[in-house]
């Protein structure tokens, strides 16, 4: 009943590095949420376009970090890989299985391979809920174990594993604080040892000292249990030290898609070298020297994105043609490539802004 | 940003010496049925004319309720038990600070809220809201008010400030109220700003207008700013000066540059190691193990005992006074004694 025994079929998407099938590919994935009233007959309904046409691939053992801001949609992608977002086009391919459109009981058993880390952990726990039952009901729903009380090895086990203490069981949840919180949420996603965690900010609500504690703890989990992450944030900072390779979304768009180092190296789109340039440095002469460049205006809306390229509105260096056609991806490098008028031409003249160290 | 409508002030030299805001030896309780909780315990803070200060901490460390007290916005269960609060030399505190607070707060003393989402009344205009503060204050009629307020919002950076003025928050992003707030607070050309959080609700190509606004209109105004945040990077940018608070107290303060090359306090040294830093290539975060101590009935000693990688005997059961260490530097650690 695992899904591990299904067989992989031929690698799809010729990503690079393609060779060992991605754990997950994304291919042309689109999103509408249907908004307004729609009328008794009719059907007129205007949609949001959360998601449109964007595609990654996140490899075994690898964390790919999905960067944007409010409204992007890279929470909405999150979403629909795990079925829980209206997905109108495009296709989700999770261990090389099609698993866009499963019904509930299919769905269930990719689930146990395919978890997810909360955002609020002040939100995500059930405040009457025991530690222990907390970390056990995935446990029980999924069948693992008949009665709650044989999970007990099991539920030792995950405490250990994201460093709390045996005694934690016993306690509920409002007895923790935030950091502690998260790794209770941390330990429920790994009971069933899924093979991909989808961590949806997860440490944006917590302390920056404790946020390292969390980034830390999800390294060693990868490591450890050969995790594959797809880590959303809003943070490029706290992206760049857990993630292997990075994909910038821009309202409903990926942008940019590229190595670690090669994002914050030599960031190829204009609105990558902006966010870049717009997160301050805790450096004061660094930070007062750095070259910022700060984007006018403001983030497109969702449910009317601006034609051709999305970010025509705010893009310092825009041209005549980003009002009207839509730039394709285009290779800036082996694993790297950004959607951007001013790259097909040639891949000379890049980057345009450069962001100093 | 275009035409600027608001004289420059001149520099005003006869007061540099004097601090425009003082925190005295501040104390806060608040009174909960499960204990008194010691959120600000003997904090001191000067801020003079011009100069932008940063206050630094993490979530229950008492930055914000200090700055709430300085206001007179504290609210129960919160207490103060101790200290003073001075402007110009005048307290703002009991029955012999009201009347000063009145013709202060708002006027020469203005507050910029986390949330600019929740600070403004939906149920009113924009302009309304703005009108509202130059009348209070400045007696202004509504015309002129209103003419003043397109002034500020232009001041600001929002475009087409006359038709912007009739309309609702909710018609406005998070970025543009953040904006008429700042706008609100500088109606009545203040002389200093207190910013609680101003960029932490919204996204970072956003939080880098804003910072860069008020960065602006301090120079322009020749503005003091307490800044109140947990971010490391904002600060940078920002402030010529920054106390750390840990757990209801200043731990260190000091020069921003001498302060952030050379952390004293093993506090800052591991909120300066926990920050993930854009410029540095694969560095390993460290975090700082174990959380903040309970408020109720704080230890004895030092309050980041528990968490120090240096504790020594001393450090749990005497409690370190936050004492010079270098020109303009102050640390509150048993090592640096």
């Amino acid at each position: 009943m695992c899904i591990d025994q299904v067989q992989p079929t031929e690698p799809v998407g010729v990503g690079p590095g393609a060779g060992d099938t991605p754990i997950l590919s994304v291919e042309g994935l689109m999103v509408d949420y249907p908004v307004g009233r729609s009328r008794f007959w009719g059907k007129q309904r205007s949609f949001v376009h959360a998601v449109s046409d964007v595609s990654f691939e996140i490899r075994r053992g690898e964390t790919f970090g999905l960067v944007g801001e409010t409204g992007s949609g890279k929470s909405t992608t999150g979403r629909a890989i795990l079925g829980k977002a209206p997905v109108t086009g495009g296709r989700i391919l999770f261990n090389g299985r099609d698993i866009t459109h499963l019904g509930n009981r299919a769905r269930r058993l990719t689930r146990r391979a395919m978890q997810l880390v909360f955002q609020d952990p002040y939100a995500s726990l059930n405040p009457r809920m025991r530690v222990y039952d907390i970390v056990a009901e995935p446990l029980l729903v999924h069948g693992v174990v008949r009665r709650s009380q044989d999970a007990a090895d099991h539920v030792t086990e995950l405490l250990e594993m994201v460093g709390l203490p045996a005694d934690a069981a016993s306690r509920y949840p409002h007895a923790f604080s935030g950091g502690q919180r998260q790794r209770i949420g941390i330990a429920r996603a790994l009971a069933l040892r899924p093979e991909l965690v989808i961590a949806d900010e997860p440490v944006s609500a917590l302390d920056v000292s404790i946020q390292a504690q969390v980034v830390n703890l999800l390294q060693e989990l990868q490591e450890r249990l050969h995790l594959s992450y797809l880590f959303i944030a809003h943070d490029l900072s706290v992206v760049r030290h857990i993630s292997h390779r990075v994909g910038i979304m821009y309202a409903g768009k990926l942008v940019e898609v590229a190595d670690r180092e090669a994002v914050y190296a030599s960031p190829a789109h204009p609105y990558t070298q902006a966010l870049l340039s717009a997160i301050p440095v805790p450096d004061p002469p660094v930070q007062r020297q750095r070259r910022r460049v700060v984007l006018q205006g403001e983030l497109p809306d969702p449910s009317d994105p601006p034609s051709g390229c999305r970010f025509h509105t705010r893009c310092p260096v825009v041209e005549a043609r980003c009002h009207e056609v839509q730039p394709r991806a285009v290779s800036v490098g082996a694993t790297h490539w950004a959607a951007c008028h001013r790259l097909e031409e040639s891949n000379a003249h890049r980057p345009a802004l450069p962001v100093e160290a | 940003m275009t035409s600027l409508e608001i004289p420059t002030r001149a520099a005003s030299t006869d007061t540099v010496s004097q601090p425009l805001l003082e925190i005295d030896h501040l104390r806060i309780n608040f009174i909960l049925r499960r204990g008194v909780v010691e959120a600000v315990r003997d904090v001191s803070l000067q801020i003079r004319p011009g100069e932008s200060v940063a206050l630094v901490g993490e979530s229950g460390s008492g930055k914000s309720v200090t700055a709430m007290a300085a206001m007179g916005l504290l609210k129960l269960p919160g207490r103060i038990v101790g200290g003073d609060v001075r402007w110009r030399g005048q307290t703002l505190l009991g029955p012999a600070g009201r009347d000063q607070l009145r013709g202060v707060r708002g006027k020469e003393l203005a507050i910029v809220f986390q949330d600019p989402m929740t600070s403004l009344n939906p149920t009113f205009t924009v302009g309304v809201q703005i009108v509202e503060v130059l009348r209070r204050h400045l007696g202004m009629s509504r015309k002129q008010g209103r003419a003043r307020a397109a002034e500020l919002l232009d001041l600001v950076g929002i475009s087409s400030p006359s038709q912007r003025l009739d309309q609702h928050p909710h018609e406005f992003s998070g970025g543009m109220r953040q904006r008429a707030l700042i706008a609100m607070a500088l109606a009545c050309e203040p002389k200093m700003l207190i910013a609680d959080e101003p960029t932490t609700a919204l996204d970072v190509t956003i939080q880098a207008q804003i910072l860069e606004l008020i960065a602006e209109i301090q120079q322009r105004l020749d503005l003091a700013v307490l800044l109140i945040t947990h971010d490391l990077g904002v600060v940078a940018g920002l402030c010529q000066r920054v106390a750390v608070m840990y757990a209801g107290k200043i731990v260190e303060s000091g020069p921003i540059d001498e302060m952030f090359a050379d952390a004293k306090h093993p506090y800052t040294q591991g909120l300066l190691a926990s920050t993930p830093r854009l410029d540095s290539v694969d560095r390993r975060l460290t975090g700082i193990p174990g959380a903040p101590p309970s408020m109720v009935a704080p230890p004895p000693g030092c309050a980041f005992v528990s968490r120090c990688a240096h504790a020594m005997p001393t450090c749990s059961a005497d409690e370190p006074k936050l004492v010079e260490s270098g020109a303009e530097r102050k640390v509150a650690c048993w090592l640096c004694v």
